[in-house]
């Protein structure tokens, strides 16, 4: 593999970044939890909280990865540079912006965005649910039956209500907003650039290139 | 017992006076029927109760203007903890 620097493309129509397929699939699996949570299930309820859990873990996956996953992955590759993301950006404006192996700088600084307000998304969701979307589940199906009973069993021991609840809610849908608005203006830059550029940036997230292993 | 009281009031006069929602403190009851029935009784039609940090919330539609209503119940007493407007 080449070296990192040596790597980088400053013509377009070179190489795109391969991402490898965990990579694929925590980034589709977490835009997939977070649509499904944000526009389907209901708020707060079991398949919202599994689902919160299951982003969680792909999310965790995802950091992790960019410690020991493969070169284009790790953070290393996309380190958080404002000014690099300007000059990106105007360089796209003008229309020859460089190609990177990894995230671009301002790609970079969006995904950086994306895991910050994700990681407050779930910590908010964690401390407003508690710990398990089971306990929960079983608690939904018995009052749905009509047995408030097991409510009042509880009460008085964690299930108590939090005077941090309307917090942690307010926190929790600013930070599911604003990570909405945050993949629109990804989508959009991913969108511009393939356009601008005539780079595809979309098809190395969705397929792997052969003869490349991850 | 207790819990009866003011369903009996709440029924009772509902037909004269202006349909009023619970505020907080309204005992409505400790079983789905008891603060549905109280629930309608104060003008708003019960759609769904569930467990929600430790008290019971019940979803209801203001038959007036067909807002949506969360009224918290403790399940304990049956008493009203607090009202929020669905958003």
């Amino acid at each position: 593999m080449t070296d990192l620097a040596s790597s980088r493309l400053p013509r377009k129509g070179q190489a795109l970044p391969s991402w490898d397929p965990l990579l694929r699939l925590a980034h589709w699996g977490i835009a997939g939890v977070v649509l499904a949570n944000y526009a389907f299930t209901k708020e707060g309820g079991s398949v919202h909280i599994a689902l919160g859990w299951a982003g969680m873990a792909l999310l965790l996956l995802r950091l992790i990865w960019g410690f020991v996953g493969p070169r284009e992955a790790r953070f290393a590759s996309f380190p958080p540079n404002p000014m690099a993301a300007l000059r990106h950006l105007g360089g796209l404006l003008r229309g020859k912006a460089p190609q990177y192996p990894s995230h671009n700088p301002a790609g970079a600084l969006m995904a950086y965005a994306l895991w910050a307000c994700l990681a407050v998304l779930m910590l908010t969701g964690l401390g407003m649910s508690g710990l398990s979307p089971f306990a929960r589940a079983d608690l939904e199906a018995a009052v749905a039956e009509g047995d408030w009973s097991v409510l009042v069993e509880e009460d008085g021991d964690a299930e108590g209500e939090s005077p941090y609840g309307d917090v942690l809610e307010e926190v929790h849908e600013v930070a599911a907003n604003l990570i909405l608005i945050l993949a629109l203006l990804h989508v959009a830059g991913v969108a511009v650039e393939s356009r601008a550029l005539r780079r595809n940036l979309l098809a190395p997230m969705l397929i792997t290139r052969r003869g490349r292993k991850g | 017992m207790k819990a009866l009281l003011p369903l009996t009031f709440a029924l009772a006069l509902s037909p004269l006076a202006a349909f009023a929602l619970p505020v907080v403190g309204d005992v409505l009851g400790t079983t789905p029927e008891t603060a549905t029935a109280a629930l309608e009784a104060a003008g708003c039609k019960v759609n769904s109760f569930e467990p929600e940090d430790g008290k019971i919330e019940a979803k209801c539609t203001e038959t007036a203007t067909g807002k949506i209503w969360e009224i918290y119940i403790d399940p304990k007493t049956g008493a009203v903890s607090k009202v929020k407007a669905d958003d």
